[in-house]
């Protein structure tokens, strides 16, 4: 509804939200130091791409890459991995949880928060992502629904989340 | 009353014969029957007398060792639009259309108390209002509003909006007035798909999304600022973006119901000269702890970071350039202290590459080595780093993209060094000096064989 001329308010800094996104599987996939480069990563990218497996939250670390997968495409995704002859970890049971934010990097603390929340709530953060309006963490979906609590308090925030409800 | 919010930037006011041109695009609102309403920023660019840059140079010469108070700021670079809204009320006076200069307290801009970097808490049109009845073209000052008081003993303070704050003025007056369009005028025809200093094929867009302007704005652009792309979201309200030294159409950005078939790329940009870290933490079990006190320290040292990324044994993450003497100062040789689940410490020290004061305090712990559990972390660091974002709605949607991605800048030979995805971009992290390269590679893939128009 759109708000009269005297009731105009600009967003205000600060988290708004915090939900769960989606639910995945996250996978590790270690790269020889020899295949660390961006033509040896493109060999999984096209193999993925060509079996329609869209990956989420790819990150490169000093001994191979990870990603998300949707958990209906794990088989798929570890049965390509297994024929390319790559050693990897999976994790399924994990969800992304998605705290939303306006000018997140105008603000400061808000990661530091995340973290502090999560590490007290005994939740394993399997991988951060950040952008300009959330930061997504990759938890086990066994804690999300006590992550997505106690985050919710932290940020003091109240009513219901825009997440989806993790699949019982 | 069909009211229509014109934005002139800094160099669209910069010269009489800008103005000329801004008077021109008012004059031809009116003639169209819309009754406009004005917003200025101040004249110039830097070294222009009352440009902001200038005056903030002004106030810091008092005392270059003395950072300016964040009132006197505000109170000193308020000047500059207020000197830009009676000389653009005056020219349109005296080409026969009543004007009337406003600052933003005048506007009824009412802000939080945040000096420097203010949010709009809510608009008191009504003075406005009174003048566009009269027939009369507000002036407005960009860029400046005044905090409510906290009591009836205080008078509201003047405040600044910090960056891009005209536009955003222009969108809120827009949003406040229920005007029919807000227009940002600029050197620019409209939001591109490149920089087109660095793609010489660039191409306007006809319409972009309030989600797609926002995206490309945070991510380097500079056309719009995304505080104006937000509230015109919000609510509504169509904006267009145009160029001050032509009648080209310019840019409309709108809500569209239908959304594009492909994920279009509608922009790729390259921002910023960052510095990437990866600090090896080793232990899986203490890396949560020491990523913590890593967060903590740069929230403390209101340092911004971003392109995060965490394995069981490492986190990674960018920072500005500028601040790497800082972040060095920070976390060499820092020690950070872990509980293990029996009660007992075990010690980390950061080390970012060797140096003699490193050395120092390793030789320091190490003499107590067979007391305490001192562990390193080492840090590895890509100095020379630009992030290269490609901007799309549902962009990582489409399962091969990042194949497309990796291939094309494998074939125009730009590493990539961290990827960042959100559900509107992709970003990179390249090596500045291959920076140019990835957006032109980039951009002749994804924009350049792929037109999509909304």
């Amino acid at each position: 509804m759109r708000k009269g001329p005297n009731t105009l308010f600009e967003k205000v800094r600060g988290v708004s939200d915090v939900g769960i996104e989606v639910e995945c599987a996250h996978l590790v996939v270690d790269l020889p130091p020899d295949q660390r480069t961006p033509a040896r990563h493109l060999r999984i990218y096209k193999e993925f791409g060509a079996a329609a497996i869209p990956l989420q939250m790819i990150k490169m670390h000093p001994g191979g890459i990870s990603f998300a997968v949707e958990r209906e495409r794990l088989a798929d995704v570890r049965e390509i991995l297994t024929r390319m002859g790559y050693r990897y970890q999976y994790t399924d049971e994990m969800v992304i949880i998605s705290v939303i934010s306006v000018n997140m990097r105008e603000m400061y603390g808000v990661m530091a928060k995340i973290a502090e929340t999560l590490l007290e709530a005994d939740t394993e953060i399997a991988q951060l992502g950040d952008s300009h309006d959330s930061v997504l963490c990759i938890v086990p979906k066994r804690n999300a629904q006590e992550a997505i609590k106690r985050l919710r308090k932290t940020f003091n925030l109240r009513g219901a989340s825009h997440g989806k409800e993790a699949r019982p | 009353m069909k009211i229509l919010v014109q934005k002139f930037g800094g160099t669209s006011v910069a010269t009489p014969e800008n103005r000329d041109l801004c008077a021109a695009k008012v004059v031809q609102a009116k003639e169209d029957g819309y009754s406009p309403v004005v917003v200025v920023s101040a004249i110039g660019r830097k070294g222009a007398p009352y440009a902001t840059d200038t005056l903030i140079d002004e106030l810091r010469s008092v005392d270059p060792a003395t950072k300016p108070d964040l009132h006197e700021y505000d109170m000193i670079v308020t000047v500059g639009e207020v000197i830009s809204t009676a000389i653009m009320a005056q020219l349109l006076r005296s080409k026969g259309y009543p004007a009337k200069s406003m600052t933003g307290y005048q506007a009824g801009i009412i802000t939080d108390d945040r000096h420097g970097d203010a949010r709009i808490q809510r608009i008191d049109p009504r003075y406005v209002m009174k003048a566009l009845e009269q027939g009369i073209i507000p002036v407005v000052a960009g860029f400046q509003g005044v905090s409510e008081p906290d009591s009836p003993d205080h008078h509201p303070e003047i405040t600044t909006l910090g960056r891009g704050g005209s536009d955003t003025t222009a969108a809120a007056l827009g949003a406040a007035l229920g005007a029919s369009a807000v227009e940002i005028y600029t050197d620019v025809n409209g939001v591109m798909t490149a920089d087109p200093k660095i793609v010489k094929d660039a191409v306007t867009l006809d319409t972009v999304t309030y989600l797609e302007i926002a995206e490309t704005a945070h991510l380097g652009a500079k056309v719009l600022h995304p505080r104006a792309a937000e509230i015109a979201m919000d609510y509504n309200i169509p904006l267009w973006v145009k160029d001050t030294f032509t009648n080209e159409r310019g840019t409309l950005v709108t809500h569209v119901e239908t959304p594009p078939k492909w994920p279009r790329v509608t922009g790729v940009t390259s921002s910023g000269k960052v510095v990437y870290f990866d600090f090896i933490v080793g232990e899986p079990r203490d890396k949560a702890r020491i990523e913590l006190e890593l967060f903590r320290l740069f929230a403390a040292s209101k340092v911004s970071i971003y392109m995060i990324s965490a394995s069981p044994t490492s986190v990674g993450f960018a920072v500005e350039r500028s601040l790497l003497p800082r972040i060095q100062e920070m976390l060499q040789g820092l020690i950070i202290p872990t509980e293990l689940p029996d009660g007992s410490l075990r010690w980390y020290i950061l080390s970012l590459g060797d140096s003699a004061g490193l050395q120092g305090q390793r030789a320091l712990m190490d003499r107590f080595a067979d007391r305490i559990d001192l562990r390193v972390v080492e840090a590895t660091m890509t100095e020379n780093c630009s992030v290269v974002s490609m901007i799309s709605g549902q962009i990582l949607k489409t399962p091969a993209v990042l194949a497309e991605v990796a291939e094309t800048l494998d074939a125009a030979g730009v590493e990539i060094y961290q990827i960042a995805d959100t559900e509107y971009s992709l970003s990179l992290l390249v090596l500045e000096s291959e920076a140019e390269r990835a957006v032109q590679a980039l951009h002749a893939h994804f924009v350049g064989q792929r037109p999509e128009s909304i």
